[in-house]
């Protein structure tokens, strides 16, 4: 492996990483009718998935 | 028939698997096809289940429990049980008159969550106040009570519109120039129903 895959490796786990834990974060608001599970989906969920695209994107261009 | 949770939670499954199959053997990203499946796993996906999360959260948003989750609103959920069918919105909640799941959204269409993007920031901000801030020690309505929101359900229905007073001022009631609740009041009488008696919601 070159060092250029093993970085885009790297960045890709990273990235998958950011945005499944987002994503767990909001399937599990989604259980709650409260407003504190909307604080949840809006400021931990969907920041860690936008931070895993943008990694993502990252990884890509970079590549 | 699974729920709208169960599929969002499916569709989130889907995706990790997805990206835990490319993250882990980054191979097939320079093979042919690699980049559009990374592409869909790591950016379209996560992107349409977010979009799809967020309008769940508005729709779950319409529900008296997500009102009544903010500390302020609690004596207004109290003031739909009391027992005292005098009481506008707790006469209305208890008489089915309006949907119990969505008591507040019915007669506030317009209000914070539920109005346009103006109001949903108020909305953001209220619940930015309610965990983070401090919230007015009285809460009241950004405008005037509209009665397009009685209308609504009443407008047209016989017992409203043969009732002689309303048909005295039916342009006024229309127009907003007489409030509904200049006669039909109170509504929320929510400083003085500390140890009133509380109806209860019998159990189906």
């Amino acid at each position: 492996m070159t060092e250029q895959e093993f970085q885009l490796a790297r960045r890709l786990r990273i990235a998958g990483g950011l945005i499944s834990v987002g994503l767990v974060v909001e399937a599990a608001s989604l259980y709650a009718l409260k407003a504190l599970s909307f604080l949840a989906f809006a400021g931990v969920g969907a920041v860690l998935v936008a931070l895993g695209v943008g990694v993502f994107l990252y990884s890509v261009a970079a590549d | 028939m699974p729920t709208v949770e169960q599929a969002f939670s499916l569709l989130v499954l889907v995706i990790i698997v997805l990206i835990a199959a490319i993250a882990r053997r980054h191979g097939p990203f320079h093979a042919r096809g690699g980049r559009a499946l990374a592409f869909a796993a790591f950016f379209l996906l996560p992107i349409f289940a977010t979009v799809s999360g967020l309008a769940v959260h508005v729709e779950h948003s319409k529900s008296t429990d997500f009102c009544l989750s903010c500390h302020i609103m609690e004596k207004y959920g109290t003031s739909l049980h009391l027992d005292d069918q005098g009481h506008l919105a707790a006469a209305h909640f208890q008489n089915g008159r309006i949907d119990r799941d969505h008591a507040c959204f019915t007669c506030h269409t317009t209000y914070t969550m539920f109005g346009d993007y103006k109001a949903k920031l108020k909305g953001l901000k209220h619940i930015y106040v309610n965990y983070l801030g401090q919230a007015p020690a009285k809460i009241k309505l950004y405008e005037p009570f509209q009665n397009r929101e009685c209308l609504h359900c009443h407008g047209g229905a016989r017992s409203f519109e043969t009732q002689s007073d309303h048909q005295d001022i039916r342009g006024e009631l229309t127009s907003n120039k007489t409030s509904c609740l200049d006669c039909h009041s109170p509504v929320h009488d929510v400083d003085h129903q500390n140890g009133a008696k509380l109806w209860q919601e019998p159990k189906p």
